[in-house]
């Protein structure tokens, strides 16, 4: 699974850490397994994401292999990320 | 009054008709596809690897920074060719798109099953004149059909670490899609 950041033209964001994204296997998880993403253009502790101070990105989630459907409507579906907006500048 | 209800409708009926036909005609009137892209970099039947997206430069748009990848650019009007692309020790995955970048067919590592990818892509009029029991004592020789006599086939292999990237590279060049008919010549 990874997590990537784009422009809506579908290009990567220039940044000073070089992180365009993480993968399940980057990640920096709480001790009950779920992690939390910081999108923001200043640092951040924990898992940041870098904006490069544009206004409109995408985030885009993507599952690889997975042994779980997502949207299969099968009552088992996984737990999709939560988006919510922490403070405007 | 029914004169005006019968031209709204004959309009709302020919807009209707034009704009799905603009619709199911726009990808193929497309001048930068995926295939275009690649075209000037990529040479007939042969596996290149594309370098990593970066903010600066990707060949494409929404490129996975995580994935390896590669693209083989088949022409299969001279004969099928063969498909063989090294696992490498993360997800990796071949996915095959018809001219006008329609994904037909796709396979990953798991499904597989094997340390390398192997299969041999030809078009339907070809996979007919495959010999019946060269089919039977090659029992787990995958073949593909292609739609199209050209085509992209992506090899991509993920990274899920930086550390990991060189291995993932690797996998992918190492990966080979060449014509068949030089070695079907020498086994007869």
């Amino acid at each position: 699974m990874d997590v990537t950041l784009y422009n809506n033209d579908g290009d990567l964001i220039a940044n000073s850490i070089n992180r365009y994204g993480f993968t399940s296997e980057e990640i920096v998880r709480r001790a009950d397994g779920n992690f939390e993403i910081v999108v923001a253009p200043r640092a951040n502790p924990g898992n940041w994401l870098p904006t490069g101070g544009i206004e409109r990105y995408q985030l885009v989630l993507r599952l690889y292999d997975t042994a779980v459907g997502v949207s299969t409507k099968a009552g088992r579906e996984v737990p999709m990320p939560a988006v919510s907006t922490r403070s405007c500048p | 009054m029914i004169r005006w209800v019968l031209l709204l409708l004959g309009g709302a009926l020919l807009g209707g008709v034009v704009h799905l036909a603009t619709v199911i005609i726009l990808p193929r009137t497309a001048t930068q596809d995926a295939y275009a892209r690649l075209t000037p970099i990529a040479p007939v039947n042969t596996v290149v690897a594309l370098p990593i997206p970066s903010p600066e430069k990707a060949i494409m748009p929404f490129m996975d920074p995580a994935f390896a990848s590669a693209v083989c650019r088949y022409d299969l009007s001279e004969g099928p060719l063969k498909l063989t692309v090294p696992v490498s020790p993360a997800y990796t995955s071949v996915s095959f798109y018809t001219r006008y970048d329609v994904a037909y067919y796709a396979i990953n590592d798991r499904a597989a099953g094997r340390r390398v990818i192997e299969l041999d892509l030809m078009t339907a009029a070809q996979h007919e004149q495959v010999p019946e029991d060269e089919e039977i004592t090659a029992a787990d020789r995958l073949i593909v059909e292609s739609p199209t006599p050209t085509g992209l086939i992506a090899i991509r292999a993920m990274a899920p670490e930086p550390g990991l990237m060189p291995a993932a590279q690797g996998a992918v060049a190492a990966s080979r899609c060449m014509r068949q008919t030089e070695s079907a010549r020498t086994r007869k």
